[in-house]
């Protein structure tokens, strides 16, 4: 019959789904219930053209997205091959340059590279680690503060600088505890005191430094050297917060330099010099240490192997304690004399006071051997 | 534990939801089942979407039926999370990238979070495959049996997901392959 499906079997039922056609008993599903046309229209994989241009749109750039980041990549691995060689040569200068005792200009080196070198983590790593190494603790926080991100390090390298950051915070706060104690002492007027309230004084301020290294929050190095800089006026008093101060990679150069500047006024300069060697291992451009180095060596009368420390230590800091005295003592020692009056008329120009025995050693009282070693005077 | 309703989760991730009813539809095509209505996305308190299909007797094409969103939504999802996790172990090299790279890759990465999120079978697709399988004495037992683990399967991930086990899975993958690639510990939060 026009427009009706022939059946094998008479009497079937129709289609359940269209209605329209006998169920096909031939497709071999003992349960069906469909015409063939109907199951082949029904299995036919029916998706919308949107999704599927939608998903091949998001797996396309998905691949994109892939193909664009391995070979930025790649890039970055071959130019960062080449960085890293870089990198690695300068770190090494850099190692060998603290070796030598050059940690700062070490420091120096890491920094202006990160100032081109601004993401290179593993150098401010590096840096940093060098830093707190040398007890360089203002190095340190600024490669953390401005190089260093948690977001890129690793659960290591957080814990590390964790570590690090303690150490530093307390640094700090250290510093500012004991310029705390400083601060209250503006207000006292000392030349109304007697001596004895002078001396009390003195070993109340020096107790409360001391106090600090007995708080885990603080840095026992710089209290100890504060204590023998500021509180002390008995010589073997401060030897003994120095000694300790020394074992402290935060005070330890400037402890080292002041050991040896007690060793030289001694005439011992063997053990002056085993001093400036221990303090030079951590930090050989401490102005302190090398202001000693130059001492010990005008001492010995070795006047041009002291001049271009003394000269150096004198651009970095010449405010600093005795260092214009120390460069002006040169210059006398050599002969220079018009270079030692224009030392000493920049001096008055920023009221530097240069000691009283500067005085006596230019007018020709004392030899610079009796200048700087007190025990032959 | 933080409770954000069902159905609020499915609007947020309807790209997945979408893929997950495609899962069906395909393994439905795959395995040569009429499949007569489908609703990729709608917006119900009840189900995101569905699939209407004809039943099946045959217990590998029901479990296949069941599990094919897994398959697909784990297989997209995993694409699309696999740039976003090239761009941190890029980044983890100290490298950066243009900003439009990055936003490509966080778009791409909604879509796959939402794939993988929607990943696992519903309750309702274990009680599909319960009934027409473990629950059906015509089928050998050695199979029923088989089956039966891959039903307790879906109703422990179902029971998992009021722990949030869904979105686990989801942000868990792409900080897998960005360990695999970079060697170095996932980050988890911070990543993104």
């Amino acid at each position: 019959m026009d427009g009706m499906e022939q059946n094998d079997s008479f009497g079937a039922e129709l289609c359940r789904v269209c209605g329209r056609r006998y169920i096909d008993r031939n497709s071999g599903n003992p349960g069906e219930f469909m015409c063939r046309e109907c199951r082949q229209e029904y299995s036919k994989l029916r998706v919308p053209k949107w999704l599927v241009a939608c998903v091949a749109a998001a797996v396309i750039a998905a691949v994109v997205l892939c193909v664009y980041l391995a070979s930025a990549y790649r890039n970055y691995y071959v130019g960062g091959r080449q960085a890293v060689t870089a990198r690695e040569d300068l770190l090494r200068t850099a190692e060998k340059m603290a070796e030598s005792g050059k940690q700062w200009s070490a420091l120096g080196t890491i920094e202006e590279y990160l100032q081109d070198n601004p993401t290179n983590r593993d150098m401010a790593m590096e840096g940093t680690r060098m830093a707190m190494k040398y007890g360089l603790y203002d190095y340190a926080a600024y490669f953390i503060q401005n190089y260093i991100s948690e977001k890129t390090s690793t659960r290591g390298e957080i814990k590390e600088l964790n570590g690090y950051v303690d150490k530093i915070n307390r640094y700090y706060d250290t510093g500012d505890a004991i310029q705390a104690v400083f601060d209250g002492l503006a207000e006292i007027d000392a030349e109304s005191m007697s001596e004895a309230e002078i001396e009390q004084l003195r070993q109340s301020i020096r107790d409360r430094i001391l106090n600090f290294t007995k708080d885990k929050q603080y840095d026992e190095g710089l209290a100890y050297i504060s204590a023998a800089y500021y509180a002390s006026a008995d010589e073997e008093e401060a030897k003994e917060y120095l000694l300790k101060a020394a074992d402290f990679p935060t005070a330890a150069p400037e402890a080292c330099g002041r050991l040896a500047v007690y060793e030289r006024q001694r005439g011992d300069f063997s053990k002056a010099e085993e001093w400036i060697k221990k303090g030079e291992a951590l930090n050989g451009e401490n102005t302190e240490l090398a202001r000693a180095k130059a001492t010990i060596l005008l001492a010995k009368g070795e006047y041009e192997a002291a001049l271009p420390i003394s000269e150096e230590i004198y651009s970095l800091a010449p405010d600093y304690m005795y260092v214009a005295d120390t460069y002006a003592v040169n210059l006398y020692a050599l002969g220079m004399t018009d270079k030692m009056e224009e030392i000493i008329s920049k001096a008055a120009e920023t009221n530097y006071e240069f000691a009283e025995d500067f005085y006596q050693l230019i007018n020709g009282e004392i030899s610079v051997r009796e200048y700087y070693v007190s025990e032959e005077e | 534990m933080f409770i954000i309703p069902g159905f609020l989760v499915s609007f947020l991730t309807f790209p997945g939801v979408i893929m997950h009813e495609l899962g069906h539809q395909l393994a439905c095509w795959i395995c040569k089942i009429c499949v007569f209505k489908v609703k990729y996305f709608q917006f119900d308190t009840k189900t995101g979407g569905f699939v209407q299909h004809e039943k099946t007797d045959n217990p590998w094409k029901s479990l296949l039926i069941t599990y094919g969103p897994f398959i697909l939504n784990t297989l997209l999802g995993t694409i699309l999370v696999f740039p976003v996790a090239l761009m941190w172990t890029y980044q983890s090299f100290g490298a950066t990238l243009p900003v439009w790279v990055k936003l490509a890759c966080y778009a791409l990465a909604y879509l796959g979070v939402s794939c993988l999120a929607n990943a696992f079978p519903s309750s309702g697709d274990a009680g599909v495959l319960f009934t027409s399988v473990v629950k059906n004495k015509a089928i050998p037992l050695f199979i029923r049996v088989i089956v039966a683990p891959f039903v307790g399967i879906i109703y422990l991930c179902s029971l998992a997901k009021f722990f949030w086990f869904d979105f686990v899975f989801a942000l868990g993958v792409p900080q897998l392959i960005y360990s695999l690639i970079s060697h170095n510990p996932p980050h988890f939060w911070t990543m993104w």
